[in-house]
């Protein structure tokens, strides 16, 4: 583990980040392992890669399509050299990029491996923070 | 700018080695913590966090440290805002290296004494993911995540 180890799961965030404002469902996905589980936000736990991919393409053109967010590691935890836990704090914006009050910010935790040289999104799970 | 390519065909990545005794100790784990909350005791609820794990709750407050951690539990218990008796049921176990294993549970609230509703496994009212580690003196949670499932 290294700062690399820590800036390349940052810059996984912010591809999440930039595949979740431009509604690019791939990019937004491009991190995730094919085994993957994920938490979303409203509790739907979603199975493997393709599950992830269906729900951000379903997301992406309905009801997430004109939302905006900023993203924040807040923290990346190395539970072995090679498996990471990091958490992210999340603000919906507006097209500008400047924070709009919509009730409550989300806290999501990661869970990443190295494999094969890069990264993986092996799990992750978003929580709304009401009032934040 | 990314910094990786797009893949075509992501890995799939789990340990597929037989893990049932790794299930059964996560599983009394899990056991033990709930039966911590049922008995208001928080040290019991925490016997098995790492001194640095992180917590997250169904109102997105995250503690880092197991202290910080057994502090919200005696707070909660202040609060009275937890079930009596939760249950947390296994949906799904991964293993992302031999020693490293993601459970996400769902957490099925009843009232002190009372069988509660029967666990849905398809509809569980909070969904719980554990990051669990072992080391050479058994299973340790690194973190846990709650949310709850909208209505």
């Amino acid at each position: 583990m290294s700062q690399d180890d820590v800036a390349a799961i940052e810059a996984i965030v912010a591809d999440v980040e930039r595949g979740f404002n431009e509604n690019d469902a791939e990019l937004m996905n491009r991190h995730v392992a094919a085994d993957a589980t994920m938490v979303g936000v409203m509790g739907q736990q979603l199975d493997g890669r393709e599950a992830v991919m269906a729900a951000s393409v379903a997301g992406l053109a309905g009801a997430l399509a004109d939302e905006r967010a900023r993203y924040l590691v807040t923290d990346v935890t190395f539970v072995r050299p090679d498996v990471a836990l990091a958490h992210k704090r999340a603000w919906a914006v507006d097209a500008d990029g400047k924070d709009i009050d919509v009730g409550h910010a989300m806290v999501a935790l990661y869970v990443l491996t190295k494999d094969d040289g890069r990264w993986w999104i092996r799990a992750r799970q978003n929580t709304l923070v009401p009032g934040a | 700018m990314t910094t990786t390519a797009p893949t075509a065909t992501p890995p799939s990545l789990a340990d597929t080695a037989d893990h049932t005794a790794d299930q059964a100790a996560i599983e009394e784990l899990i056991a033990g913590v709930a039966a911590g909350i049922e008995a208001r005791d928080p040290d019991v609820c925490v016997a098995r966090f790492a001194a640095d794990a992180r917590s997250v709750i169904a109102t997105g407050r995250r503690g880092v440290g197991r202290d910080a951690i057994r502090q919200a539990h005696v707070a909660a218990f202040a609060s009275g805002t937890i079930p009596g008796t939760p249950r947390f049921a296994l949906l799904d176990l991964v293993f992302v290296r031999p020693d490293v294993a993601i459970a996400t549970t769902g957490a099925y609230p009843a009232a002190p004494g009372e069988p509660g509703e029967p666990i849905d496994l398809d509809a569980p009212p909070t969904v719980v993911t554990w990051t669990l580690v072992r080391q050479d003196d058994g299973w340790w949670v690194a973190a846990r995540q709650f949310t709850r499932v909208a209505a």
